[in-house]
């Protein structure tokens, strides 16, 4: 009796220790955004005040208006919108139709291929970048939709993703599909592609995401504000010496919304992908 | 009749085509002009509201701004310049310029300057710079950046904290190290008597684009004069002497450590929260100053000179920041045209006196500015007797003695070993490098 009631008092404390802990871990991940959308309300001067303080005293929705004043943030969102889209559903498409070939036809060279492609996953991005810009330019997209979007199309990660899936799907489905008498394309559209959505919505919320994020890439291969993305326009609040850390901080919350929504919504694909990419770098 | 020329009709209808290209250019030929700079949102607009002059005045051209504010800056810029497409003008870092000229990516502009300093177009006459910052952009009698506008280093203390403490503020035309040590003692209490200083004389300078203007003040050098060397200037017993003050100030506890200050949000927080009386810093720390006080902050800022060894020998470095044309222009002369306007007395003051942005490189424009704003007066005055900063003589300045610096500066504060002893460490690795000629 009395150890049954020890045991019980142990199980209470251990899940009170494992709550402590996943709190703990909780809040330093939530703080830091927390703290940036207090302090976008502050002025440069208050962030510093000993002791910190998490709620300004007033609250300078002027840091908003400053942000959205300086620069053309709805040009900046129809951009990013735009690209992402458009990136979004091309890549869709390129990897579905990739992961397929290489999941399930024959063709001479299909595995060294898929090799290939797992060799450039592992490339770093800066090696590409100057060839990368070099091709953009000789064909005139430097600056363009063209020089944020088609680069972008090709998803490895995606592809690999989708070739996996692909492979767990048994054959019967594709032979069921061949008497009926649907051919390839069919095959692929009607019967595959619709058993492929959990993957797709994965692949589909990771690309969002690292699209509307994307800040180097459209940094290098725009010049002209008109084609620049929300990421650059963060970036525009720091200059060489001086950087208007408010409205910077304004424009992060901002440009963050976006991401959290989808996070609310897609929260099951993005654990999803976490989970069948373990141990896989993007 | 004889079939000349102009009767057949294939060559009128060639003389027609012609005519016609030679309209349309005329009309619509504009030829397309690319300045790639580093800065924010608020140096954007104004930028742009110049180049709009610029192309009201010079109908011929179109002019693409092209602001990257990222630290990948230069990254950007090489990138283009490797891909065989560089801006027609870059914004450069006066610091840059032996980088950019030892890859042969600069156009020298002296003789483009000198033919529109004659034509009268504005910013092309090198006279009406400070002297010392059209050397910043010099090599070998060549010009590489037209100077758009300045930062010499000084200090900047908070009239409202001294006057709180009763200590009188710095002497307006130069003061000397013990004066400089008096003053960071006096700054420096324990206000509420827990045996912890609440406030401090100084932000304690650590970052090498103060360190070495503080060398020079204190009568030091850091190169010999042809750059070939650090050994016996770098770690000579003068500099060790200005540093090691420095150094025992902050033992002494008149300046909060770097592990303190980087806790306490960095120099400009201490500063702002009246926890230190002065910070070394460059002029562009007062857009923030200006920034600040315009929210609200109560506070009033001064501008004195660094402590010298001697006052009758002066010494601070004054950065500069200029246009350049890179080598592969197409378009010289008008890449120079729009080099020179950017820098352009109209240019100036919208930058200048009008955005308070910087000082102005044009000594016209810096004395209207002093005379509107005394914290930029103290400043500009050090333009008298700044130098041209290393880094823009030498390729062996940034980053390699940029950072051993670094290196040194951790071996000295986190290691604790001596001053000398790191000097000469640094001096050596400098030596080695400048011999093997890694930069």
């Amino acid at each position: 009796m009395h150890s049954q009631k020890l045991r019980k008092i142990l199980s209470v404390l251990t899940q009170i220790i494992i709550y402590a802990i996943l709190f703990l871990l909780a809040a330093s991940t939530l703080l830091p955004y927390v703290l940036m959308v207090s302090l976008s309300f502050m002025a440069e001067f208050e962030m510093y005040q000993l002791p910190p303080k998490f709620i300004p005293t007033i609250m300078r929705w002027s840091n908003y208006i400053e942000m959205w004043q300086s620069q053309p943030w709805g040009r900046y969102i129809f951009n990013t919108l735009f690209v992402t889209v458009v990136v979004l559903l091309g890549q869709l498409l390129l990897v579905a139709m990739g992961g397929y070939a290489l999941a399930r036809m024959k063709f001479p060279g299909r595995d060294f291929m898929f090799k290939v492609f797992i060799l450039f996953m592992m490339l770093p991005g800066v090696v590409t970048l100057i060839p990368g810009f070099i091709i953009l330019n000789s064909l005139g997209w430097v600056d363009t939709f063209m020089a944020l979007i088609v680069p972008s199309l090709g998803n490895i990660w995606g592809l690999f993703l989708m070739r996996q899936y692909m492979l767990s799907l048994p054959g019967s489905l594709e032979d069921a599909g061949r008497i009926d008498g649907a051919n390839r394309w069919q095959i692929f559209w009607k019967l595959i592609l619709p058993l492929c959505k959990p993957v797709l919505a994965t692949v589909g919320t990771f690309t969002f995401l690292s699209m509307w994020r994307s800040f180097f890439w459209p940094l290098i291969v725009t010049r002209s504000k008109e084609m620049r993305v929300i990421e650059v326009g963060v970036a525009m609040f720091s200059s060489q010496y001086v950087t208007n850390i408010p409205a910077q901080l304004a424009a992060a919350t901002l440009s963050s919304i976006p991401m959290i929504l989808i996070y609310l919504f897609a929260q099951k694909w993005i654990v999803q992908g976490i989970k069948m990419t373990a141990g896989y770098d993007r | 009749m004889k079939n000349t020329f102009f009767s057949s009709k294939w060559s009128r209808i060639f003389i027609v085509a012609l005519l016609i290209l030679a309209l349309s250019t005329v009309a619509f030929g504009k030829t397309k002009l690319r300045v790639t700079t580093w800065e924010g949102a608020e140096g954007t607009a104004i930028d742009e509201s110049i180049i709009a002059e610029f192309v009201k005045l010079n109908p011929e051209y179109e002019v693409v701004y092209e602001a990257v504010t990222d630290d990948r800056y230069y990254q950007k810029v090489l990138t283009d310049i490797g891909a065989g497409t560089p801006p027609d003008v870059v914004l450069l870092d006066a610091e840059m310029i032996p980088k950019f000229f030892e890859g042969n990516f600069l156009t020298d502009l002296a003789p483009f300057l000198s033919r529109l300093a004659r034509e009268g177009f504005s910013g092309s006459n090198v006279y009406e710079y400070f002297p010392v910052l059209v050397d910043i952009a010099r090599i070998d009698k060549k010009i590489y950046s037209i100077p758009k506008d300045t930062s010499p280093m000084g200090i900047f203390y908070n009239k409202k904290m001294f006057d709180e403490m009763g200590v009188p503020y710095p002497p307006e035309d130069g003061w000397t190290m013990e004066q400089f040590t008096e003053t960071a003692k006096q700054l420096t209490k324990d206000l509420d008597g827990d045996g912890q200083n609440d406030t401090w004389g100084f932000a304690f300078p650590s970052w090498v684009g103060i360190v070495v203007p503080l060398l020079w003040a204190g009568g030091g050098e850091v190169f010999s004069p042809d750059f070939s060397h650090t050994s016996g200037y770098l770690n000579s017993e003068i500099n060790v002497k200005t540093y090691q003050t420095y150094l025992d100030l902050l033992k002494a506890g008149y300046a909060p450590t770097p592990q303190q200050a980087s806790a306490l949000g960095g120099s400009s927080a201490l500063f702002y929260t009246g926890k230190v009386g002065m910070v070394l810093t460059g002029r562009w720390f007062n857009i923030s100053i200006k920034g600040q006080i315009k929210k609200g902050l109560d506070l009033q800022v001064g501008g004195a000179t660094l402590p010298f060894a001697d006052i009758n020998r002066k010494d601070t470095v004054s950065y500069l920041s200029g246009w350049s044309v890179p080598s592969g222009a197409p378009d010289k002369r008008g890449a120079v045209m729009l080099a020179a306007f950017l820098s352009s007395d109209l240019a100036q003051r919208k930058r200048c006196l009008e955005g308070g942005l910087a000082i102005s490189a044009n000594r016209a424009v810096a004395q209207l500015q002093g005379e509107t704003d005394p914290l930029d007066a103290a400043f500009i005055k050090m333009l008298d007797y700044s130098r041209v900063p290393v880094g823009s003589q030498t390729k062996f300045y940034r980053p390699k003695f940029e950072d051993l610096w670094a290196e040194a500066f951790d071996k000295i504060n986190v290691g604790g070993e001596s001053l000398k002893s790191v000097l000469d460490w640094m001096a050596s690795e400098m030596d080695k490098a400048i011999a093997k000629g890694e930069s």
